[in-house]
């Protein structure tokens, strides 16, 4: 059985678990920063990970991306600042408990959800992802021509304020993923004189500048570093403040287990994401609720449903990574820049030819949610102190200075950090336009493979691209992709008329 | 005048701006002429066509927008320090990186590391002087002795941090 290989290789040397558990640790607190992205905070890994053993690598990025998602309600919960953009919803119902003095029992709703939301999707992740991948590993060239034309159209439509603007990220990923040498030929392009980018433009310097440079740009553009909310905690009236008791369990179980549904759904999609997730759970509990009206003064509902929710993406975003080799969310994309750094092939043969390390990282997901529970439950109070002793103030120049000095370290390239310069410029650009910075890497890292799938298909075809309307599932994808943008478009419509 | 029309023209305008110096250079591609299907200048073609088309699309939509409305575009600045902010960082990891070429890893570190954290607002010798000086400590405790980086020697101040490095590791233990 796969995961018990995994959790073989995961205990066979010190390295896969210390890993795994620091990066919980680091998650957790990380999360619980608020202006610190999971992104950044996982770019900021990746130049470490050169150093690991490629499951100790991914066990730390996927634990992160893991345990941010529950850290991230930490202070949204204490202080009224949510730490990522998932835990916003959190905070509509955390932080009115914690001015009632019932903090306690709002940590403690907000890990128990999180983790059975996190647990269900793991579960789907270790049981349906390789059942798809069998199926996905008979598909050809054309077919995925078909999944990157959907993939590229949804992410860039929905994850960017605007459609046009997103669909142009991704056209900005893929021809700056064309730089270096053809995929069939061998030959150089587009390198400009330059020998540094003979073989392309480095991944490292990339997501360090649009994931970290571009955040630390932003911060010392909008200056926000220099306010802090000061906690304003309630005074605990009784002891079952402090925890949740059975009887509310009982009352929000369905409710949990519904928004992990929503989640595991929601996040099995390209471009959608946990925060979108939260969202639609928060509503969707709220809509179902009996005393709806008592919603936003603090109802252990919402929490429930907002974190089971956020927390049941993480999982499932890994599947059309593993299964189709497209990363659906940032945490995703990440992961396979790491999975790239390390010569493990993105896609459904992952689980042939990677077998012991994927079933590693699904282990590591599992040990990382049983160790944020632990830390959580007894814990998340703690963890809301270190944060608020840690200035924000520092937070930005430590990070920003210690990218230039991972990114030297990856290859001991001058070069590389001028690259990351370049590209937390372009990161920041682009963001204040409102394009999609998660669109533009996921198309830069599936470049390559985009551009293999269409010139293979087109030697299979001597018809000059009717192959694509031969193969049913690659007609499948057009339209699909096709359908989505139209939808998105006459959104955007209906809304500019109203 | 709307504010996303500002940003469109300013989406169209970076995306052209990218992807003129990629047209101009799509001609240089070596393509064996024999080759079916695809050749190696069909796809950036293909990337490059769609990435113009889309942006004329945007310009002249946000054109027809300035038009109707009677306005010249006009930036959204809230701050000063929307730009200078981001600039002042950027100029300063510029000058670190030629720092670096000319006088190594720590000096131009400690140096930037002081600034950032008194331009980000942390006042007091702990602070701006310490933390600084412990983090530069770190740094290189972490990349050059643990993860054993080697840097090449600066052009102006020039000493081997190998070495020293190596001899950290020898009394660590870990060679």
């Amino acid at each position: 059985m796969g995961i018990i290989d995994g959790f073989s290789a995961l205990f066979s040397s010190w390295e896969p678990i210390t890993f795994a558990i620091l990066g919980t640790i680091i998650g957790l607190l990380g999360g619980a920063v608020p202006g610190l992205s999971s992104g950044a905070m996982i770019a900021l890994l990746i130049p470490a990970t050169y150093y690991l053993h490629p499951l100790a690598a991914l066990a730390l990025i996927y634990t992160v991306s893991k345990a941010s998602d529950f850290g991230g309600s930490i202070p949204a919960i204490l202080f009224n600042t949510p730490g990522t953009p998932q835990a916003s919803a959190t905070q509509i119902e955390g932080f009115p408990l914690t001015r009632q003095g019932k903090q306690g029992k709002a940590l403690r709703m907000a890990v128990i959800a999180s983790a059975q939301g996190d647990i269900c999707s793991e579960l789907l992740l270790i049981f349906g992802a390789s059942a798809i991948a069998v199926y996905a590993s008979k598909l050809g060239p054309p077919e995925f021509v078909g999944i990157y034309f959907c993939a590229f159209i949804v992410i860039g439509g929905l994850l960017g304020k605007s459609v046009v603007a997103g669909i142009l990220s991704v056209i900005m990923g893929l021809a700056l993923s064309l730089i270096g040498t053809d995929p069939i030929t061998a030959d150089d392009r587009f390198t400009f004189g330059i020998d540094h980018l003979i073989e392309g433009i480095e991944l490292v310097p990339v997501l360090l500048g649009v994931f970290v440079l571009v955040e630390v740009f932003i911060q010392a553009a909008d200056r926000k570093f220099a306010s802090k909310d000061a906690p304003i905690a309630g005074k605990q009236k009784l002891p079952t403040d402090n925890y949740v008791t059975l009887s509310e369990y009982k009352r929000v179980l369905p409710t949990m287990l519904r928004s992990t549904g929503i989640g595991v759904a929601i996040g099995m999609l390209p471009g959608l994401g946990s925060v979108v997730a939260c969202y639609v759970a928060y509503s969707e509990a709220k809509r179902k609720s009996k005393t709806p009206e008592t919603w936003g003064n603090g109802e252990i509902e919402g929490i429930a449903a907002a974190e089971a929710s956020n927390n049941a993406t993480s999982g499932a975003n890994l599947i059309p990574l593993l299964t189709l080799g497209i990363p659906g969310s940032t945490a995703a994309a990440l992961l396979s820049g790491v999975m790239l750094i390390h010569g493990i092939t993105i896609g459904p043969n992952v689980f042939t030819t990677s077998h012991d390390i994927i079933y590693g990282v699904f282990a590591a997901g599992l040990l990382c949610i049983l160790t944020y529970f632990i830390i959580g439950y007894w814990g998340s109070h703690y963890v809301g102190l270190i944060i608020s002793s840690i200035p924000a103030m520092m937070v930005y120049p430590i990070i920003f200075v210690t990218c230039y000095v991972a990114v030297y370290a990856t290859r001991q390239a001058i070069f590389d950090m001028v690259v990351m310069t370049v590209f937390g410029v372009l990161g920041y650009i682009m963001k204040r336009l409102n394009m999609s910075l998660p669109a533009f890497v996921i198309a830069f890292i599936l470049g390559p493979g985009f551009e293999r799938a269409v010139r293979q298909s087109f030697l299979l075809d001597e018809s000059g691209g009717g192959i694509f309307l031969q193969r049913p599932i690659a007609l499948l994808f057009f339209i699909l992709g096709i359908l989505a943008i139209g939808i998105r478009l006459l959104k955007s419509y209906r809304e500019a008329r109203t | 005048m709307k504010d996303s029309t500002v940003k469109d023209i300013g989406v169209a305008l970076l995306i052209l701006a990218v992807l003129i110096p990629f047209a101009t250079g799509v001609g240089n591609i070596y393509e064996d002429p024999s080759d079916p299907g695809f050749g190696s200048r069909d796809f950036p073609k293909l990337i490059i066509f769609i990435g113009i088309f889309l942006s004329v699309i945007l310009l002249i939509r946000s054109s027809i927008d300035i038009v109707r409305s009677g306005q010249l575009p006009k930036l959204a600045i809230s701050s000063h320090y929307q730009i200078t902010g981001p600039l002042t960082v950027l100029i300063a990891a510029l000058l670190y990186v030629w720092g670096i070429v000319l006088f190594q890893y720590a000096l131009p570190t400690l140096a930037l590391m002081f600034f950032l954290v008194r331009y980000f607002g942390s006042r007091g010798f702990f602070r701006t002087i310490l933390i600084p000086l412990i983090a530069v400590i770190i740094y290189f405790l972490v990349f050059f002795v643990i993860f054993g980086i080697f840097e090449e020697p600066g052009t102006i101040l020039n000493y081997d941090s190998y070495s020293v490095a190596r001899a950290i590791r020898k009394v660590i233990g870990m060679e």
